[in-house]
């Protein structure tokens, strides 16, 4: 039983807000992670690794507007399908490399630009999806 | 690189599991469409009261470990791409566990997200 309608600019607007918070708070992690990359796997490590950034205050940062995030990610999946919801969400794949190239100085060759498009075209395709096969079920 | 990959593929496996649970709670979960901000403060203490909820917050809790320790070894922007292999996950899972119809525009959408991922992930390579 699945509480499903179409994507309506209110939950497009919904799902770009999540992916602009979603940008944000891995920038502001990348930024913020001390102590270097872990480079051996072992549970020592991995717990000095958590233990280091979870005083990190740029990752804090970074945990609260994940949960702002997920607030606004249980609104707009008790809207519409999962399957709708995620793949909209790859608004992402078009706002991280360029937050990637303008806060962490990170290049994107031109196969990146067109890959872009590419999300940006399906993300066009799906906002034509409907399902017609799960109508608003009634509240309560 | 072969870590990261794995990291992020352990961070993906994490995630779904956690959006299941998480679609599995918002499916059963009252919210008047259109009432007011009243509604959707009722509606999110409702919500974080629901033990599948808390369930799918442990499952991003190991999900972000991995993504954390992925982060420290890669490139934002190449960490981020590996992560794609989610998209075909979520439209996988959502038939399987969540009944949800999958119809050819959204079959072909994510398919063109999945492509324009690879693009990147490809631009990404050195």
């Amino acid at each position: 039983m699945s509480k499903a309608g179409g994507v309506t600019p209110k939950i497009f607007l919904a799902v770009f807000l999540n992916d602009v918070i979603d940008a944000l708070a891995q920038v502001l992690m990348k930024k913020g992670i001390v102590g270097g990359a872990m480079v051996s796997w072992n549970i020592h490590d991995l717990f000095s690794f958590v233990t280091q950034n979870a005083s990190s205050p740029l990752v804090i940062a970074g945990i609260i507007l994940y949960a702002l995030n997920f607030f606004i990610w249980i609104i707009i999946l008790s809207k519409i399908d999962l399957s709708l919801a995620v793949p909209l969400g790859s608004t992402t794949y078009a706002l991280i490399p360029l937050s990637a190239v303008i806060f962490l100085h990170e290049k994107i060759p031109m196969m990146e630009i067109a890959g872009i498009f590419c999300v940006i075209l399906g993300i066009l395709i799906l906002s034509k999806s409907r399902s017609k096969a799960s109508p608003m079920v009634p509240t309560p | 690189m072969i870590w990261t990959i794995l990291c992020v593929l352990m961070a993906e496996i994490w995630n779904s599991a956690g959006q299941l649970f998480f679609k599995k709670t918002a499916n059963v979960l009252p919210l008047a469409p259109g009432a007011g901000w009243g509604a959707y403060g009722i509606f999110l203490k409702s919500v974080i009261c629901q033990p599948k909820i808390l369930l799918g917050l442990a499952c991003h809790a190991v999900g972000l470990i991995f993504w954390l320790v992925a982060l420290s070894q890669a490139a934002l922007s190449v960490v981020f791409v590996l992560g794609s292999m989610q998209y075909i996950l979520i439209l996988v899972l959502s038939r399987v566990f969540l009944g949800e119809k999958i119809d050819s525009m959204r079959f072909f959408g994510t398919l063109f997200i999945a492509v324009g991922i690879a693009l990147v992930a490809l631009g990404s390579l050195p």
